[in-house]
């Protein structure tokens, strides 16, 4: 469905009307506190996801963003079972694509929604660990996909180009390992959590 | 047969079970979770399976120690028992430290069961969210691998019935009768007892002691085999232990479709039984003794079906 995202981003860059306009374009980089889930066994720690999106003000109620995401290495718990003890672990990265309407609640604050498709690449690693005298191991793999993602935030400029922001969202990395394992075991992974990321109007 | 998966749940459990115990002044309960009379030295192995009137599968259960250390099955190996029409791996961890139990379907009530131990390392980690055909790790097959061992369950007790169904006393005694097969199969008799004042309740089980054991149809029953006073120096009572016990707490759960508590046989006794009503449920299982692969391998290794009726205690 959206296997095209990566064409559309350089299209969305292509098709901006001249980019000198003086404040209608804004960078914003955050950081994203979430708990990944399956919403099978897993039961990860929080983890924290680097973003930076670029918005584009079609209207100043309204913009185009496109961003980039790359997470550090988020950790599963430890688990037992009649195997072993294991740990899994993801990172992952990728692109976004998407829309973001605001409400100007005043001069310095607004309210804004986030809205859009993205690109993935998650790494998941294994470490299992067996009795003493076996040997341990660690496994990895990738896989690539899309999902989606949305989001509602508060923004408050404190000078005309310097704005902070806070949101909650919600990224969501559909069918994980799709044709590389058998039907039921494929899976989702879903990001909730909040952000907080300053912003740069230009 | 998972009691208490939560480990800190298990030691709340168990410390909260001896303060009772210390205030209570009760006798000598077992109440850990070490399977009794595993001998200090050597490998020792404990299979059982077990299926109960009417029902459509059999409980199965083993445990393996070297030295009375319970050998814990890793990296894929696991126990399978089969009947010829189906199979199914120990995946759960029973009570008993270093036990596996599983529901081995018999719908057509097959009488043989075999236990073998397998390399899977993919089924083994089938309950792990993520994919492991992709994600496997596999130190390889163990030692114990190939190993098997063979249960032959004798016929259910039939027309189990007593000759009285409520007691006012512990002196009290009934006749437990059922059809006597005369297979030379050996006869257990068990109960679940639930005892409550109105808001307080104490459960346990009770492993009755017999005269003769033998499949003969009859067995004389004191009620104070299964009723006691906490407060008595005098109890001939025999709590239910080992892989009594484990089959025991499974065969409710099953036969409560899981409301049963997992911790029934826990013996948290909070109020005297012998002061209040009981209800008891009382087993009767036809019990015979399987054999392992290697005559070498040291153990116990039985087959059972069993039956139940309920019998009542009211005190005066």
């Amino acid at each position: 469905m959206f296997k095209n995202l990566n064409i559309s981003i350089i299209l969305f860059f292509t098709l901006l009307p001249n980019a000198s306009y003086s404040e209608n374009m804004l960078v914003d980089g955050n950081i994203f506190y979430t708990v990944p889930e399956t919403g099978g066994t897993d039961n990860f720690h929080t983890g924290k996801i680097l973003t930076v999106n670029y918005n584009y003000y079609y209207q100043p109620w309204f913009a185009l963003t496109a961003g980039l995401f790359f997470s550090e290495e988020i950790y599963d718990k430890t688990q037992t079972d009649i195997v072993g003890t294991y740990q899994a672990s993801i990172e992952t990265r990728g692109l976004s694509l998407g829309i973001r309407p605001e409400y100007h609640l005043s001069e310095q604050n607004k309210i804004y929604g986030r809205l859009g498709i993205i690109s993935y690449k998650t790494k998941l690693i294994i470490d299992e660990y067996f009795e003493p005298g076996l040997p341990t191991g660690s496994s990895d793999k990738d896989t690539s996909g899309n999902g989606y993602f949305i989001g509602i935030g508060w923004q408050h400029s404190f000078t005309k180009k310097i704005s902070f922001q806070l949101e909650l969202k919600n990224q969501k990395q559909l069918d994980l390992f799709d044709g590389e394992t058998s039907a039921d075991r494929v899976f989702d992974f879903s990001y909730t959590g909040f952000s907080i990321g300053l912003g740069y109007a230009f | 047969m998972v009691l208490i998966h939560n480990k800190n749940l298990r030691t709340t459990a168990t410390l909260a079970a001896s303060s009772i115990l210390l205030l209570l002044g009760a006798c000598d309960i077992e109440i850990n979770n070490n399977i009794p009379d595993v001998p200090p030295d050597g490998r020792f192995v404990v299979v059982g399976a077990n299926q109960h009137k009417d029902m459509t599968d059999v409980q199965v259960g083993i445990a393996i120690f070297d030295d009375a250390v319970p050998v814990n099955l890793v990296g894929g190996d696991v126990v399978q028992a089969s009947t010829s029409n189906d199979s199914i791996l120990l995946l759960e961890k029973g009570f008993y430290k270093g036990s596996y139990v599983a529901s081995l379907p018999n719908t057509t009530n097959f009488d043989q069961v075999n236990f073998l131990m397998v390399h899977e390392p993919l089924l083994a980690r089938q309950d792990r969210w993520y994919p492991v055909d992709l994600l496997n790790i596999d130190p390889g097959a163990g030692e114990f691998v190939g190993a098997s061992a063979d249960i032959s369950l004798p016929p259910v007790p039939l027309n189990m019935s007593a000759s009285n169904s409520n007691f006012s006393s512990i002196n009290d005694n009934f006749v437990l009768t059922w059809a006597a097969e005369g297979a030379g199969d050996s006869m257990r008799v068990r109960s679940a007892v639930s005892c409550t004042n109105g808001t307080a309740n104490s459960t346990y089980g009770t492993e009755v002691v017999l005269v003769d054991d033998s499949d003969d149809g009859s067995e004389n029953i004191d009620l104070n085999q299964i009723i006691y006073d906490i407060n008595s120096d005098n109890q001939i009572i025999k709590f239910l232990l080992a892989e009594a016990r484990a089959i025991l707490q499974e065969l409710l759960i099953k036969l409560s479709n899981g409301a049963a508590d997992e911790n029934f046989f826990a013996n948290l006794v909070l109020i005297n039984p012998v002061d209040n009503s009981c209800e008891i449920r009382l087993f009767l299982f036809r019990h015979r003794d399987g054999s392992f692969d290697s005559t070498s391998t040291n153990g116990r290794i039985f087959g059972s079906r069993s039956a139940d009726i309920n019998i009542l205690y009211n005190p005066n």
